[in-house]
């Protein structure tokens, strides 16, 4: 199960390359410094959003880690937001980790994640649209997301980064669409004393943006 | 920066994200046992109450609302309620990084067999068993010896627990009455009510008479209990009391007479020495209040000067010497005996010989000095004391009670030197007893009719003990029987201080404590360090007094 994780982180990073590499080529191309764009299909400066999503906690743990999340931001302008969001997981050992336990009694010295609140920031470094199957188009900012927080995993509190890159895709009426892949850092208080645990901890949330300065 | 990108350095931040992914998921796990396992079980059987106790613990950080417990019971795992129990109890930490969980039901309920007698069951680790529980069948769980303390005010039941015992946690309360008896062996039977039992109980008044049983029961939560009942034994009636005394001292007031003999050919620069000296020994005495480790007061009279005479009885200034000057110890002598007459307390005269030439005083004048050096009845008053202030060929003549070398008045030390050597003098004290002192023991107020007393400490240890009418005895037991006649009478021998200066005196104190004994004087007791004796008035070296 582990290999298969890292079989998975690995081919992700290299799409997640990829497709960066794909949205910025064309500006780099074209030998200026700076690209206009036509104008945006939406904005997000001074606006606040609230968004509802699920997500995992994938780490070699022996837990899974599913859980759901939400969170509220706001845009100061077309870069840069900053973000509020908590987690609620619904952690169960492995199929290995409950072989652990009911043959031997033994349990992970990690604990299980139960819930995190984070703080962050967001940068948009960029605006792109796609044409999918031919009629379908999609408006959408790459952007680079940094938070850190606390998880609480049963009796302990552990200090928790995340990193990583997110697709904010705008729809109609205000409505987004968010992916976010971000790297975590937890460090754990442990009877060991205070270990890392890295992992990766993707995020995909629906959510709503009322118009700047209201209705 | 709206709607335009940079060409570089977004790619380079992407580049930096994505290679965090590719980093091994490292998570450094080990296994540990899971804190929810059921592990240290014990299953004790009592045959004196007919209920079977299961123990058990898990890790100290187990979230109790997560899990469910069931135990083994006729074959069958029953889910357990630790609050619906026979004496139920909330999880308790225990045995250091445990929480202690405890089960009771009626009967014998040992399960036969090697299967697991708890398991745990949470929605995170599935079902976990306990290992291989220690069982236990035991005939009496728990005893009493009951006994009254604090002049039998209160009780404590001098409960044996075999659980405490076999440090098996079980948390549980207990309750008490006592039962009228005819004095005879106590029968089990029900007090009027049932108290909670704590380490001390109030007794009722007047209990005594009724010569009752002490009962005692496990506080059941449906209400029974196995119920133990014991004849409750009267304590020793004692009475205790402390005692701190200072042996008594006194000061001896100073009378000063400086005798003049200097060799400064300028006289108003000799007057100047004397004067200053005088000042400062003076001044130095009324500051002896402020004085940082010793403050005291020290009462002075100053006689005046004593200069010279020449052959024709007249008077010289002190400021020159010469062979033919005679010095007027007579007179200082005279005048000291007038100062002090009629007096109570005994003075000192303390002379303060003046003399800077580094020559011997003529011959005659040693002789004349002599007096003041001769042994004299330690109660003559007033006490002879010499200071020379002068030259060390003068310092060396006479062994001097105090000498303080001679310097130019401009020396900066000279005059604080003075000041420094009265501050470690005066007033001079002595032990104000005859060398024998004695302490009266007297019975404590609350003690009506004394028949015994120990001594549960005393520093400094008596030399003998008087109980009157009886002569003085050698002090080798702390308890006696109270004398008839008169209280006990300890004897000390403390060496008498006299003349000592004042840091040097050494204050004797005599501290300790003593209890008397009224009432069951050989009945058992509890000492101050909470070890029961059988007899108080066996038990020598024990108080119930601190």
């Amino acid at each position: 199960m582990g290999l298969n994780h890292h079989i998975f982180q690995r081919l992700l990073a290299v799409a997640v390359i990829g497709l960066l590499l794909a949205v910025s080529s064309p500006a780099a191309a074209d030998g200026d410094d700076e690209t206009t764009l036509q104008e945006r299909f939406a904005s997000k400066e001074g606006r606040l959003y609230a968004q509802l999503g699920g997500q995992a906690l994938i780490r070699d743990d022996f837990y899974f880690s599913p859980g759901i999340g939400a969170d509220v931001g706001y845009y100061f302008n077309e870069q840069w937001g900053a973000e509020l969001r908590g987690a609620w997981y619904f952690s169960r050992l492995s199929h290995t980790g409950e072989q652990m336990a009911e043959d031997h009694g033994f349990a992970p010295d990690m604990r299980a994640p139960d819930a995190a609140v984070t703080a962050g920031a967001r940068y948009s470094w960029g605006y792109g649209k796609v044409l999918a199957t031919g009629d379908f188009l999609v408006h959408f900012d790459p952007q680079l997301v940094a938070s850190a927080g606390v998880t609480f995993a049963e009796e302990r509190v552990v200090p928790t980064v995340n990193t990583g890159v997110g697709f904010l895709a705008h729809w109609r009426f205000g409505f987004r669409t968010q992916l976010d892949l971000q790297a975590s850092v937890h460090v754990e208080q442990r009877d060991r004393g205070w270990i890392p645990a890295f992992g990766f901890a993707p995020v995909l949330s629906v959510g709503w943006s009322p118009p700047a300065g209201g209705f | 920066m709206y709607g335009t990108v940079h060409n570089l350095w977004p790619t380079a931040a992407a580049l930096s994200v994505a290679a965090l992914f590719v980093l091994p998921s490292c998570t450094f796990i080990e296994f540990e046992p899971s804190p929810y396992q059921p592990r240290g079980v014990d299953i004790v059987y009592s045959q004196q109450e007919d209920i079977t106790f299961f123990v058990w613990r898990v890790g100290d950080v187990v979230d109790f609302d997560r899990v469910d417990f069931e135990l083994l019971v006729d074959g069958d795992y029953r889910p357990v309620d630790t609050e619906e129990t026979i004496f139920p109890h909330a999880p308790y930490e225990c045995d250091r990084n445990y929480y202690c969980l405890q089960f009771q039901l009626d009967g014998n309920r040992i399960p036969a067999g090697d299967a697991p007698v708890v398991r745990a069951h949470d929605d995170l680790h599935g079902t976990l068993e306990s290992p291989e529980a220690r069982e236990h069948q035991v005939e009496t769980t728990f005893s009493i010896d009951p006994l009254a303390t604090d002049n039998n005010r209160r009780a404590t039941a001098q409960r044996t627990d075999w659980f405490d015992d076999e440090e098996i946690p079980l948390r549980r309360q207990w309750q008490w009455g006592l039962i009228e008896s005819d004095g005879g062996e106590c029968t089990i039977g029900s007090p009027d009510g049932w108290s909670t039992l704590r380490p001390r109980v109030e007794l009722p008044q007047n209990w005594i008479n009724s010569t009752p049983c002490f009962a005692l029961r496990p506080h059941r939560s449906d209400g029974g209990g196995t119920v133990v009942v014991d004849r409750l034994i009267e304590s020793p009636m004692l009475f205790g009391e402390d005692f701190d005394e200072t042996i008594p001292s006194e000061k001896h007031p100073v009378h000063l007479a400086f005798l003049v003999n200097l060799e400064v050919t300028n006289e108003a620069r000799c007057e100047q020495y004397i004067d200053s000296i005088r000042s400062e020994i003076f001044d130095s005495l009324d500051e002896l209040e402020d004085h940082e480790d010793y403050p005291r007061t020290a009462g002075y009279e100053d006689l005046g000067i004593y200069r010279p005479v020449d052959n024709t009885g007249e008077e010289q200034s002190g400021c020159t010497q010469d062979t033919d000057h005679v010095y007027p110890v007579e007179d200082i002598i005279t005048d000291a005996d007038e100062a002090t007459a009629g007096s109570t307390e005994i003075s000192t005269l303390v002379v303060v010989y003046l003399n800077n030439l580094d020559l011997p005083p003529a011959q005659s004048n040693i002789e004349r000095l002599a007096p003041l050096f001769e042994d004299r009845p330690e109660d003559a008053d007033p006490h002879y004391y010499g200071w020379a202030i002068g030259s060390h060929t003068v310092l060396s003549i006479f062994p001097w009670n105090e000498t303080t070398p001679w310097a130019p008045l401009e020396d900066e030390n000279f005059l604080p030197a003075i000041e420094t050597d009265v501050q470690r003098q005066f007033p001079l004290r002595s032990t104000d007893f005859d060398g024998d002192d004695t302490m009266t023991v007297h019975a404590p107020n609350a003690s009506d009719d004394p028949q015994h007393v120990r001594l549960c400490t005393i520093s400094p240890q008596p030399q003998r003990v008087a109980l009157p009418p009886g002569e003085p005895g050698p002090y080798d037991t702390d308890t006696w029987a109270w004398p008839d006649d008169r209280s006990p009478k300890l004897f000390f021998d403390i060496p008498p201080q006299r003349f000592v200066r004042y840091p040097d005196f050494n204050e004797y104190r005599i501290t300790g404590a003593y209890e008397v004994c009224d009432q069951y004087c050989d009945h058992p007791f509890i000492a101050s360090d909470g070890q029961v004796h059988d007899s108080w008035v066996d038990a020598e070296g024990a108080c119930r007094w601190d």
